[in-house]
């Protein structure tokens, strides 16, 4: 009976135990895929930033011989890729903002893994 | 048990990889904010979720802000929209930003494809870049009563608004002239800086053209008063055909018709020709225009002062008090034979 009371205890330990395990495993796993993700979103980022640079220097262009009203036309065209890009440099900032999270999950988990 | 413990916090931290903090549901739309501060008490509207989700907004219909909200039996002050908020709400049709807002983030309604109204707090707002980008149905705007100063580029993609009115502390306009349907500027009656006198905006005497609207259309009859056309007023509205000019015009440029395809007439009322330009002998009376064909009407009495004072040779001019050469080219010179005196 002992016997049997003390398998039963060690299943149970590892019952809870094992999710717990699994998780922390995971965890370690989503830490990998959250530096994969920051690395890649800090990549476009850069793409972005240049792209951005070389289309804000085309920005209010003059050119001699166009007409005014081409010209505008061309200046406001400009104008909306410059915004598309600022738009799309703003979505890349905000998703790294939010990998940060994981990050202080992760810090978290190693404090309370420390004091064990 | 503590791996457990730290799995549960985990579970619960991992709420924070969305951008919004609470909800609230006004009217049964939900409306999702974050917390800015929580000393301060203070909140911002934000978007569901994470910015990397491939879901449509869920923004819809008329949403009137609250300025302030309960949470955990706090109350927390409405104090911006965030970034991003409502970009791509294409049903969003209307909203209402309540006092205590100060700032809408870049690109906060990018992409509201039916946005049509808009109405701001009275105070003073910052508004980010392509703040309303994307946003081709925005037609009534309520601007703020306290505000001093606007700047029109942050509607410049709407394609259908025709009308705005200048509340009354506003001093200063900027770039009314990116707003390429405007037809129409009115001006609170309280206003003591600017006026509106047939759309048109002028300063509080009307003795000052500030600026026609760039889809105004038909003909510019200038206040009887009116004695200086700021350069650029009556630049790019491409639908004007007459322009009449008050008998106490003082100030003119030469470049002020330049461009205005659709000018078929100018109409002086002046006794004497107002001097438009600066050539190598002084002020000279000098106009450019878009089509050599146009008509120039005088006084009967003045057509052969005004005749024999018309620049027709091309060259380099400058506006007065200009420093800046521009080539008037042949083509751009009317005739005197195009000059007819009225009574």
């Amino acid at each position: 009976m002992k016997n049997i009371n003390k398998i039963f205890a060690v299943l149970m330990v590892m019952l809870v135990s094992f999710p717990a395990i699994a998780q922390l495993d995971n965890q370690g796993s989503q830490d990998v895929n959250s530096t994969v993700k920051i690395k890649e979103l800090n990549q476009r980022k850069a793409e972005l930033e240049r792209e951005l640079a070389i289309a804000e220097s085309k920005r209010n262009m003059s050119e001699s011989g166009v007409a005014y009203d081409t010209q505008e036309l061309l200046n406001i065209r400009q104008d909306s890729i410059c915004l598309e890009l600022r738009s799309e440099l703003l979505e890349v900032e905000l998703a790294l903002k939010e990998q940060i999270p994981s990050k202080n999950i992760n810090s978290l988990i190693e404090v309370l893994n420390n004091k064990k | 048990m503590k791996k457990l413990f730290s799995l549960f916090v985990l579970l619960l931290l991992s709420g924070a990889l969305y951008a919004q903090d609470l909800v609230v549901t006004l009217n049964g739309q939900k409306v999702y904010f974050n917390i800015l501060s929580e000393k301060d008490k203070s909140v911002g509207v934000t978007y569901f979720g994470s910015i990397t989700d491939d879901v449509q907004s869920e923004y819809s219909g008329e949403i009137s802000l609250p300025s302030k909200i309960r949470h955990n039996g706090e109350i927390y002050n409405v104090v911006s929209i965030g970034s991003k908020a409502f970009s791509g709400a294409d049903k969003l049709t209307g909203i209402v930003i309540p006092m205590g807002i100060t700032k809408i983030g870049a690109f906060a309604f990018e992409g509201c494809t039916s946005l049509s109204k808009i109405v701001f707090p009275s105070n003073n707002i910052e508004i980010g870049e392509g703040a309303f980008f994307k946003c081709p149905n925005i037609q009534h705007i309520t601007l703020g009563g306290e505000w001093n100063e606007i700047n029109l580029a942050v509607f410049r993609w709407s394609d259908k608004l025709e009308s705005i009115t200048i509340p009354a502390k506003v001093t200063k306009v900027i770039n009314a002239k990116k707003l390429m349907h405007l037809k129409e500027i009115n001006v609170d009656v309280n206003n003591n800086y600017f006026a509106s006198i047939d759309g048109l905006l002028y300063d509080k005497c009307g003795e000052t053209l500030y600026c026609c609207p760039r889809a105004y259309s038909g003909n510019v009859v200038l206040n009887s008063s009116t004695k200086v056309v700021t350069p650029g007023a009556l630049s790019d509205c491409y639908g004007v055909s007459k322009v009449v000019l008050s008998d106490s015009l003082e100030t003119l440029s030469f470049r002020e018709f330049a461009r205005l395809k659709s000018l078929n007439e100018i109409e002086f009322k002046g006794v004497m020709p107002v001097m438009t330009a600066l050539d190598a002998s002084g002020e000279c009376f000098l106009l450019q225009v878009a089509n050599q064909d146009l008509i120039i009407t005088v006084p009967k009495g003045s057509l052969k002062l005004y005749k024999k004072s018309l620049i027709q040779k091309p060259g380099e001019y400058k506006e007065i008090g200009g420093d800046i050469p521009y080539l008037v080219n042949q083509d751009a010179l009317p005739s005197v034979k195009s000059m007819y005196g009225i009574k």
